[in-house]
């Protein structure tokens, strides 16, 4: 047995002093009791929206660098996007990439497509990736436009008992390369207005109203968005959403220097917009908060900006920026709880709370930096604006399924 | 107050001291152009590469003008005939440039934020010609300077700029500069091309032409294309012509003493009809003498033709 103890475990809900008793298979072999001080004890954290490009895209990234990138993150489960070459609409698909993920460092779930190839014609096979284990559906990165084949799609997942992960952009409002606003003029940027956004959240929400299907708004960005999900939610429409942590710390008048790794759809939103997240997070509208993480080769960002694909990789700091997102006036311990237990509740899948089996969990200490640099990250890509910085905030260690997964050598007596 | 080594990505770079010693001295040069040798060794054995990755002849022209009167060696490059259609990308076409030893690059890219990112694989001057919707700082200047050659000061002067302002980046150009130099200036056209938050450059906005020229000094049109029209922008460009069209009707209503401009090229017939193209306040051509004039005192000034005299 041993015995860690800390006066900041974190539980899933709050943090507290306490002392957690590990069963011997777990962590070491030998008898020991460890005084963690005051450094956080955490549940692995849920990342539930990632894009580990694996299958077919493996110069950004693979199952294997991506999930060492998320142990490096204190993120000990993924949700692995099914944009890849091919994508993933089949049960074969699934059944790969499950295998695959076995030798993954980290919990790797699998969100299948809407549709066939995501080309929004015909419906994917949903039941078998369901039988298969997938753990949702989405055509991310595109928007379902056909009303009818969405409802049906709902319809198809409902039965399941999985949601429908919406991507949310009305396909002729998109286009642009940032948000439309003030900054977008000045900077002379093609750009998408909000309702873009908003538009389809309001398709979903009535589409969901009509079918009793759970859907969940992936990454919302603007403050209608923000509202009509509020009044759903009061009107008792089983709508879910998150938001993209970059999206609490970025706004789109960060964009004067044209620097593509802050180049992601939705983009960054207009500080009004942000505010209304800020409070949507706080009043419970929004569920769960995500990296987004997309990588990118450099050479696939290093050119001019409206020619740049949308995306920023996130595992690596998301800690980090949850610790700076506090910093702006949200509670440490709400956000925490929407990495941890939200997510874990709400798609229904082990881990986020520091239970009887304690397998994924990881050790932080808020007060330590690290230095994000092409040397420190685990990822195969670097489009991250923190490259060249030092965070506050450092994980030590991180444990899923009762192995050390990412740590300091110094920790290899856990 | 220096403009030597500096980069030139928008006007706002430009302190109103600055531009108007960038007047000063294009008045200067545009005396030096009505010679017999229209020629100065001001920039004797300084390469200038006129870097142009989207079609371009007058600007692109006026700037190979400009440096040759100043005995600068000119090369052009343009996206055409490079090896960027074999896919070399902008930074590896940037690279293999620079490594010729060029001391100032003028760009036009479609890409807004092009000139800066030019900047960060060269140590030389960048001067830009025209970055996607975003600025075109040297149409401004001749712009500018065109108003303070015939009016002395910009300082109160009111103009008008009528058309799509939204994909426009001579509008905007000329918004930040002349709102430097003190001048009011009021964006008139359709609200389906005027950009989100136009009013924060500090302008007044109207849909109303007749209403928008009154009191102008100057009325500025911008060139309509008509493939916005596919995009919903404008119905016909008929109907846009009887709204928007500069007419001899529409330039009574302003100041009696006021002058037609345009960026060109022109549409006739759409945003301005001819009458008012070739009539005697319409300052088309004199712009583009004054790009000439304005381009070489920019060439002369941030190439710090200055320094040179003193050695």
């Amino acid at each position: 047995m041993i015995t860690i103890k800390s006066s900041k475990i974190f539980d899933g809900e709050k943090f507290s002093e306490q002392t957690l008793l590990l069963e011997e298979s777990f962590l070491s072999k030998k008898e020991q009791k460890v005084d963690l001080g005051d450094l956080w004890v955490l549940p692995g954290l849920l990342d539930t929206h990632a894009h580990l490009r694996d299958p077919g895209q493996i110069w950004r990234e693979d199952i294997f660098s991506g999930t060492r990138a998320a142990a490096h993150g204190g993120i000990t489960t993924v949700f692995t996007m099914p944009n890849t070459t091919p994508t993933i609409d089949t049960e074969q698909a699934v059944l790969y990439l499950t295998e695959r993920a076995k030798k993954a460092c980290v919990n790797v779930k699998i969100v299948g497509a809407i549709t066939k190839g995501r080309k929004g014609k015909e419906l994917a096979e949903m039941g078998r990736m369901a039988r298969a284990g997938a753990v949702g559906f989405s055509d991310d990165g595109t928007f379902l436009i056909n009303s009818s084949l969405a409802r049906h799609a709902m319809e198809y997942a409902s039965e399941l008992g999985l949601p429908i992960i919406s991507h949310c952009e009305e396909p002729y409002l998109k286009g642009g390369h940032m948000r439309e606003g003030w900054y977008s003029t000045l900077y002379g940027m093609y750009a998408t207005p909000n309702a873009a956004e908003s538009i389809a959240v309001a398709r979903e929400i009535e589409l969901s109203y009509l079918t009793g299907a759970h859907v969940h708004i992936a990454h919302i960005s603007t403050e209608r968005s923000v509202k009509l999900i509020r009044q759903a939610k009061a009107d008792g429409i089983n709508i879910t959403c998150d938001v993209c942590v970059h999206h609490l710390l970025f706004q789109d008048k960060d964009l004067s220097d044209y620097d593509t790794s802050k180049k992601i759809n939705p983009p960054f939103p207009t500080s009004k917009g942000q505010e209304e997240l800020y409070c949507g997070l706080e009043d419970g509208t929004i569920d769960v908060i995500i990296t987004d993480h997309a990588p990118y080769a450099i050479h696939e960002k290093e050119v001019e900006f409206q020619s740049a694909p949308f995306g920023i990789i996130g595992f690596e700091t998301f800690l980090n920026e949850l610790l700076m997102v506090s910093k702006r006036g949200l509670p440490v311990e709400l956000l925490l709880s929407k990495v941890t237990s939200a997510p874990a509740k709400l798609y229904k899948v082990e881990g986020g709370i520091l239970g009887k089996h304690l397998t994924d969990l990881t050790i932080f200490d808020p007060n330590a930096d690290w230095f994000v640099s092409d040397k420190s990250l685990f990822s195969k890509s670097r489009n991250t604006p923190f490259l060249g910085k030092s965070l506050k905030g450092k994980v030590l260690a991180t444990y899923s399924n009762g192995k050390k997964v990412y740590g300091d050598p110094k920790w290899s007596v856990m | 107050m220096s403009v030597v080594g500096k980069d030139i990505f928008d006007v706002d770079v430009l302190t109103s001291e600055e531009i108007t010693q960038i007047f000063e001295m294009a008045k200067e040069f545009k005396e030096v152009l009505k010679r017999p040798i229209k020629k100065v060794p001001a920039l004797r054995g300084k390469a200038v590469c006129t870097l142009f990755f989207e079609p371009s002849t007058r600007t692109r022209m006026s700037f190979e003008v400009a440096a040759k009167r100043l005995n600068a060696d000119v090369v052009n490059f343009s996206a055409s005939t490079s090896s960027l259609k074999k896919g070399e990308s902008f930074k590896d076409t940037v690279k293999t440039l620079d490594a010729m030893g060029i001391d100032l690059y003028v760009i036009r890219h479609r890409e807004p934020g092009s000139p800066m990112m030019l900047k960060k694989y060269t140590d030389a001057v960048v001067i830009n010609a025209g970055d996607g919707i975003r600025a075109h700082p040297t149409q401004a200047i001749l712009d500018g300077y065109t108003m303070w050659e015939k009016f002395g000061t910009l300082k109160g002067l009111n103009v008008t700029i009528v058309g799509d302002i939204l994909h426009s980046r001579v509008a905007r150009s000329n918004a930040k500069l002349l709102n430097i130099m003190g001048a009011n200036v009021t964006f008139c056209g359709p609200k389906s091309m005027m950009p989100f938050g136009v009013e924060n450059y500090g302008v007044r906005v109207s849909h109303n032409v007749r209403e928008a020229v009154k009191n102008a000094d100057v009325v500025m049109g911008l060139r309509m294309q008509l493939e916005r029209q596919s995009g919903g922008f404008f119905s016909s460009l008929d109907e846009y012509n009887e709204l928007y069209g500069i007419t001899s009707e529409i330039m009574k209503l302003a100041n009696p003493s006021a002058i037609f401009m345009h960026p060109g090229p022109m549409n006739r017939g759409v945003e301005v009809i001819t009458r008012v193209a070739d009539s005697e306040f319409s300052m088309v051509e004199e712009q583009v003498t004054n790009g000439v004039a304005t381009r070489m005192a920019l060439l002369y000034l941030t190439l710090g033709g200055d320094d040179n005299d003193n050695n």
